[in-house]
């Protein structure tokens, strides 16, 4: 238990570093709005200077469009346990989101509901 | 000290990064970029030199222009203003932010074109050169594609001794961790990750090894006192 301010401080500065490492601002994620959408995994990039998860999301009208979720860098998302096999391919998945400003189809990954239940975020948990 | 490298390459099935270390910059593109070297008119008239790094896939058109203005007086926050100003006028601006790369801050805009494209641009000036991305969705249907601009936006990395932060021409100002390293990169380029490597920085030769971000085994010396 006497480790516990320890161990929080350090997770602060895990979080800080996070948000200190991003290379630019983010301007064109609303991120006073949060959504969600659920789809099937395409594709995801675990790299640098920010990782990215490709959804195929079906809409009301049965059509597929491909939406491209934003992640941190590949370092900080090791950091946070995030794997090159974390998703994969063909995953059903859930997603909470900032989405793009001006409605384009896409937006700024905030958590993803893995198969499993497990949730990979972009904090840490 | 820590070095983070860039994207390795083969883990993107299609974009890549492109890094132009003389041009100040990096970025990612879905396919190899067509360079191209033409001149561009200023306000005033006066004609500098431009080159447009391009690529046009699958009804998107991705592009940046970097136009030199070294030799003119021409101050960050007008040129960047002249510049959306006349960005603007190619269609409905239904965004237009301030945003940042590294420490370099600029603008961002969204654009509804009159022929139904939907574009994402950024506009930043640095080191005396203007820098202008656009990611062009095309139509029928461009917001399918548009997610895509802004991935291509939000690629844009500065480089080189003012611009970026981490870099070996601001590896000591960029102490702590840093962002993009063209010589990690290189050094990294077709070996396994856990290879040992070497990269030379202003104060010698430091042993790193390639991962996902490359970890100097040992700290850069601290620059001399005065």
């Amino acid at each position: 238990m006497k480790h516990l301010p320890l161990i929080g401080l350090l997770s602060a500065m895990l979080c800080v570093t996070t948000t200190a490492e991003a290379h630019h601002s983010f301007a064109m994620f609303d991120r006073s709005k949060t959504e969600m959408i659920a789809g099937t995994v395409k594709e995801f990039e675990l790299i640098n200077p920010h990782g990215w998860l490709r959804l195929m999301v079906a809409g009301a009208d049965g059509v597929q469009s491909e939406w491209p979720l934003e992640l941190g860098g590949a370092g900080q998302l090791q950091n946070i346990g995030w794997t090159q096999n974390s998703v994969h391919p063909g995953d059903k998945v859930a997603v909470q989101f900032h989405p793009l400003r001006d409605g384009s189809y896409g937006g700024q990954l905030i958590s993803v509901t893995l198969p499993n239940g497990t949730v990979l975020g972009q904090r840490l948990q | 000290m820590l070095i983070c490298l860039t994207p390795l390459a083969a883990l993107a099935q299609e974009w890549k990064a492109y890094p132009y270390p003389d041009a100040g910059f990096a970025i990612q593109f879905p396919a190899p970029p067509t360079v191209e070297k033409s001149t561009f008119r200023t306000a005033a008239g006066v004609s500098l030199a431009m080159t447009r790094y391009s690529v046009r896939q699958d009804r998107g058109v991705y592009s940046l222009s970097v136009v030199d203005f070294s030799s003119t007086n021409a101050d960050e926050k007008t040129t960047i203003a002249e510049t959306e100003k006349s960005m603007g006028a190619a269609g409905k601006v239904t965004v237009a932010i301030d945003a940042r790369v590294n420490r370099s801050f600029g603008r961002e805009l969204s654009l509804n074109g009159t022929d139904g494209s939907r574009s994402a641009v950024a506009i930043f000036f640095v080191d005396k050169h203007l820098y202008t991305l656009v990611g062009e969705a095309l139509p029928p249907n461009a917001i399918e594609k548009s997610g895509d601009s802004i991935r291509f936006q939000e690629s844009l990395q500065f480089i080189g001794a003012n611009g970026g932060f981490g870099g070996f021409g601001g590896f000591d100002a960029g102490r702590g961790r840093g962002g993009f390293n063209p010589q990690a990169q290189t050094a990294c380029a077709g070996k396994a990750i856990g290879d040992a490597v070497q990269l030379t920085t202003p104060d010698g030769q430091v042993a790193a090894t390639c991962t996902l971000v490359a970890r100097p085994n040992r700290p850069s010396p601290a620059p001399p006192g005065p």
